[in-house]
């Protein structure tokens, strides 16, 4: 079953099969940056357990884990016989958007470091950026 | 759904398998899967009913009622039909014996299959698709596929894959799969069952073992691993550890990477080949 | 499943019947060219028609899993929502009913027919092929691959083996220790002997056997799974022991106390002192008080003709068998040589009249002049003192005719003997031992009676027949119409038209009538009508001789009850119609003129008896297995198609009227 255009381009799954990521947990990282990119919207109708199922070639248990886990989130709610909705909670999305700010810095941090870096090269670095725009 | 206890099979003095138990529960998906010859197939059968184990080591589950039989398909590795049959016969014996009212033709129209050619004019895929649909129509309680999907061109194995996924989604069935080749299905197993040396070597979830198995790669050689399976090349050694564990990476120069679906199998059954 | 199994079973019955068809029209042409030339369709069914339908069995039976082999199938089936025992039930099904339709239609077309001449009767043939059927079922699934599955079936094969041979050996042992107190069994041929006197129990065993092979199938199949896992529950096939005990035990004394109808003997005579004798068949038994003994005789125990009076009153009998007339005595159980022909001469008639025994026999003999020849010479034994007479007489292809009289007690003796040979009528008057021979001059007679009657052709060499030492009736057919016209001729010449009261329908029957009047109103009392290859009724007996084939069988002997006689001309293949295959001897007939001399004594016993009506058409053929017996009320199997057989026969062996003939006196 085809799904919707919108929703295609909304929601971009990319499986990483080789990563240890579990799926669901995937699938969940994917709808919450959709969300956070603004590609999904309050009310936004989310594709049906059986269209990710179907279009990603997933056991459903996933899909439905993901989903169920993302309610529990708070990032979706589900209307019975019609489906799964996106649900904003500002607050709540600033919250998980700082947690995935501060890990992408820590990420990042690691890696400068490994590089040879150190966090006083990083701020003198971020120095130059800022002066130079 | 199925209960096997200390299965031993063989015959002769040949043993195929040694000591499985394995549960297998309701709306689960389980892989199975080993080296060629380890015996899947045969467990597969005799989960079928085609072969008998011994009294005491193999029961079906109340799922699967009073006739387990009816109420299990099976598509095994080498194509088992009344070749001489056209589609429309087997699909009227089939649905006569297992007691299907209305048989959904979709699949095979998609294929482009003519119901009234012999199934012995048809290629091996298109048999097997034929098969396949054969099964699903009766809506089995228990669906056991040994190695189905590969002979299958990309865009029937897409059909394929997406009507079993149907009857998962369903909720009433439970899939067990034969396989040797994951790519396809690397989403689809939550549990995996590794057989080796007549054995189960394995059996996990699929999560942990993405979790647990992992591939580390070293200039130097690192026996105290004691790795499932290691491979040595000009510039550098590559190790698959089961469980993995942080401690493994305190020498510098270690990478570690993730595995899929098929190199965590490789990882297993490359262990029993060295 | 039923549906596709019946498909399956009709294909595989038809494909067999191709096959065989094809098989049979190249068995049927090897044959014509090689052996004899003789062989008629109905011949070739009947040789055929066994083998196929046992053939036809096994084959429906191996081919039980033959297409889940071909096609790879069996992997299917088995996962399939059916027990095993269900897969079983609905395969056999529809091979059983094709099984069972072949029979019946064997039953009712070929065996009316063709006779059911082998030695075991319809429902043991039956319970054959059923058997087969399902040995063939179990050996069905025989693979070559698997040592364990060779094992195991050779085992049950032997333990089902053994217990036929047990059962078997247990028959004999009653039969021949317990019940016969003769030495009987250190003869050869034990099995086969067995297999004549207890076909029954062999067949139960037999049976009990392939039901023990099938049974063992069925565990195999039901607690397997072929490639040998599973146990065979030895425990659970123990209880079917007790289920072949009984089959065969039923088949014992099914064959024990069977009222042996077929075998019962047609003679019966007592001796003094209560003692019975019956001839069985080829044996001879004495009862007495102390039980049943069997006759010991040197030769082939093959009794041919039995010689007996049959008044209460008479004391001893007296048993032809293939060359030597024995006596018995009611107290002995050894019969005595009487009289012992040479073994390469032949038997040309026996007659027994009185307290004498006239034997026509011939053979190379030594002639005055010391060369071989080959001539008859006539008999005459005198039972009572034992002695013997020997006259040369030239029987040989003269067809001689007996003529009785009375004697002083008016019983019926055989006074004179007559025959008619090159221009001759030869008559011995058996009771001065003189031979009488009177020229007639036939060719003479011949000649003027064409002349005067121009539409009369030649008469054929039966065609004459004496009536009295100076008197000869020759038979000239019309060559327009089947009549017959007769004239009597003379010694002297003097010829004359000689007129009966049927004489328009009487076909001169030369040689092969006798007649014998056991009391003066009683009509004649046979007549012989010639059956020629296409199973047609030709003609009433005309003695032709077509070729060397074609003979008339002479026809000697008198029973009770007696009416018409119907006489295959062709041996070689009337033979077996209708001669009962016990007789080892007679194998294959060479279709030479001496048939009817050397086996004339089988020539009694395999005859269709016809009832002719009165009204005209029709005859019915009673079978009577060896004897023709005067009350065969024991059709048996074949009294339910006695009507469908009488219109049968009646519509392909119309022959014209028919009514009861009375030859007069002559």
């Amino acid at each position: 079953m085809q799904m919707n255009k919108n929703e295609t381009q909304a929601f971009a799954l990319n499986l990483n099969v080789k990563s240890a990521v579990p799926i669901f947990e995937q699938v969940r990282n994917a709808v919450k940056t959709a969300i956070f990119l603004k590609k999904l919207n309050e009310g936004d109708q989310l594709p049906s357990i059986r269209e990710l199922a179907l279009q990603y070639k997933i056991n459903p248990m996933t899909a439905l884990k993901a989903y169920s886990l993302l309610e529990a989130d708070g990032f979706l709610f589900s209307r019975r016989g019609s489906g799964f909705f996106v649900q904003i909670d500002k607050d709540k999305i600033k919250k998980e958007k700082k947690g995935v700010f501060e890990k992408e810095v820590e990420g990042f941090i690691e890696k400068i470091n490994g590089l040879g870096y150190s966090v006083i090269d990083l701020k003198d670095e971020l120095e130059k950026y800022v002066k130079g725009k | 759904m199925i209960s096997i206890k200390k299965l031993n099979y063989g015959f002769g003095t040949k043993k195929v398998l040694e000591n499985i138990n394995l549960d297998i529960r309701e709306n689960e998906a389980v892989l199975i899967t080993g080296s060629n010859g380890a015996g899947k197939t045969t467990l597969l059968r005799i989960i079928a009913g085609v072969l008998f184990p011994y009294p005491g080591t193999f029961q079906y589950g109340l799922a699967l009622g009073n006739q387990p039989m009816s109420r299990i398909g099976f598509i095994s590795d080498q194509i088992s039909l009344y070749q001489s049959m056209s589609l429309q016969e087997a699909i009227a014996f089939h649905s006569q014996l297992y007691q299907v009212k209305n048989f959904d033709t979709t699949i095979l129209t998609e294929a482009k299959l003519d119901l009234k050619k012999k199934i012995s004019d048809h290629s091996v895929g298109q048999k097997l698709i034929f098969h396949l649909s054969l099964v699903l129509s009766t809506r089995p309680k228990l669906l056991l596929l040994d190695e189905v999907l590969h002979a299958i061109d990309p865009y029937l194995r897409e059909i394929c894959l997406k009507r079993i996924l149907d009857l998962l989604i369903l909720g009433e069935t439970t899939l067990v799969m034969v396989n040797l080749n994951f790519h396809d299905i690397e989403n689809i197993p939550q549990r995996v069952v590794i057989i080796r040396d007549n054995t189960i070597a394995l059996d996990q979830p699929l999560e942990i073992l993405k979790d647990k198995v992992k591939k580390i790669v070293s200039k130097k050689e690192m026996p105290e691993l004691h790795a499932l399976h290691e491979r040595s090349f000009a510039d550098r050694h590559e190790y698959y550890v089961y469980p993995f564990e942080e401690s493994m990476l305190k020498d510098q120069g270690c990478e570690v990477l993730d595995l899929n679906l098929n190199d965590i199998v490789t990882a297993f059954i490359g262990g029993e080949y060295a | 499943m039923l549906k596709k199994e019946f498909k399956d079973a009709i294909k595989t019955f038809f494909f067999y019947c191709g096959f065989s068809i094809v098989l049979s029209v190249l068995t049927y042409l090897a044959i014509i060219f090689t052996i004899d030339s003789g062989v008629s369709s109905l011949e070739m069914i009947e040789i055929l028609v066994h083998p196929f339908m046992l053939l036809l069995a096994f084959t429906l039976g191996v081919s039980f899993f033959l297409r889940e082999k071909f096609e790879g199938a069996f992997e299917y089936l088995l996962s399939l929502p059916l027990s095993r025992k269900q897969i079983i039930f609905r395969k056999i099904i529809p091979r059983l009913i094709i099984l069972l339709a072949a029979l019946t239609l064997y039953a009712v077309m070929i065996v009316p027919l063709t006779g059911f001449r082998h030695f075991v009767t319809f429902p043991s043939f039956a319970c054959i092929y059923i058997s087969v059927f399902f040995i063939g079922i179990s050996l069905s699934l025989n693979r070559r691959k698997g040592v364990a599955t060779v094992f195991q079936s050779v085992f049950f094969f032997i333990f089902s083996s053994a217990i036929f041979f047990l059962f078997t050996y247990l028959a004999v042992y009653w039969q021949f220790f317990i019940k016969d107190q003769t030495a009987y069994f250190k003869k050869e041929g034990i099995f086969a002997k067995i297999l004549q006197d207890e076909p029954l129990t062999i067949l139960a065993a037999f049976a009990a056997f392939s039901l023990a092979f099938f049974i063992m199938f069925v565990f195999r199949f039901t607690h397997t799974d072929l490639k040998n896992q599973g146990k065979i529950p030895l425990t659970k096939y123990i209880r079917f022991v007790p289920l072949f005990t009984l089959i065969f035990f039923l088949g014992f004394f099914l064959n024990e106390y069977q009222p042996r109808n077929t075998q019962a003997p047609v003679f019966r005579y007592e001796f003094a002192g209560g003692r019975l004798l019956q001839e069985n068949g080829y044996d001879v038994f004495i009862h007495d008080r102390v039980g049943r003994h069997r006759i010991k005789l040197d030769i082939s125990n093959q009794i041919c003709n039995l010689l007996i009076q049959k008044t209460p009153k008479e004391d001893r009998c007296f048993l032809w068998d293939d060359l030597t007339l024995y006596r018995l005595d009611p107290q002995s159980y050894y019969p005595q040589t009487m009289y012992s022909m040479n073994s390469d001469d032949t038997k040309l008639f026996v007659k027994k009249s009185g307290n004498k025994v006239y034997l026509g026999e011939a053979g190379w003999r030594r002639t005055a002049s010391r060369q071989f020849m080959y001539t008859s010479r006539l008999v005459t034994i005198d039972l009572d003192s034992g002695k013997h007479k020997v006259t040369d007489a030239d029987f040989i292809d003269a067809n001689p005719l007996f003529i009785n009289s009375a004697d002083s007690n008016q019983r019926s003796i055989l006074s004179e003997i007559r025959a008619f040979k090159n221009d001759r009528i030869n008559t011995i008057d058996l009771q001065n031992g003189s031979l009488n021979k009177i020229i007639m001059h036939t060719k003479d007679a011949i000649a003027s009676i064409k002349k005067k009657y121009p539409d009369l052709s030649d008469p054929k060499p039966g065609q004459f027949r004496p009536i009295g030492r100076t008197e000869l009736l020759i038979g000239l057919e019309s060559k327009k119409t089947n009549d017959v016209s007769i004239f009597k001729l003379d010694d002297k010449g003097v010829i004359s038209p000689w007129q009966t009261e049927n004489a328009k329908r009487l076909e001169l029957i030369q040689e092969y009538v006798y007649r014998e009047t056991r009391s003066d109103s009683s009509p004649f009392e046979a007549v012989i009508i010639r059956w020629d290859y296409k199973n047609q009724v030709h003609r009433l007996c005309f003695n032709e001789f077509k070729s060397e084939k074609e003979r008339f069988i002479r026809f000697i002997r008198s029973e009770e009850n007696m009416d018409v006689y119907l006489f295959f001309d062709d041996w070689s293949r009337s033979f077996e119609n209708i001669h009962d295959n016990t007789r080892k001897d007679i194998g294959r007939l060479p279709s030479t003129y001496d048939i009817g001399y050397k086996y004339f004594k089988s020539a009694e016993w395999n005859t269709i008896k016809l009832n002719v009506f009165t009204s005209g058409f029709g005859a019915v053929a009673k079978y009577s297995r060896k004897y023709s017996d005067p009350d065969d009320s024991k059709v048996s199997f074949f009294r339910p198609f006695m009507p469908w057989i009488k219109n049968y026969i009646v519509k392909v062996f119309a022959f014209p009227d028919l009514k009861e003939i009375d030859f007069g006196k002559l």
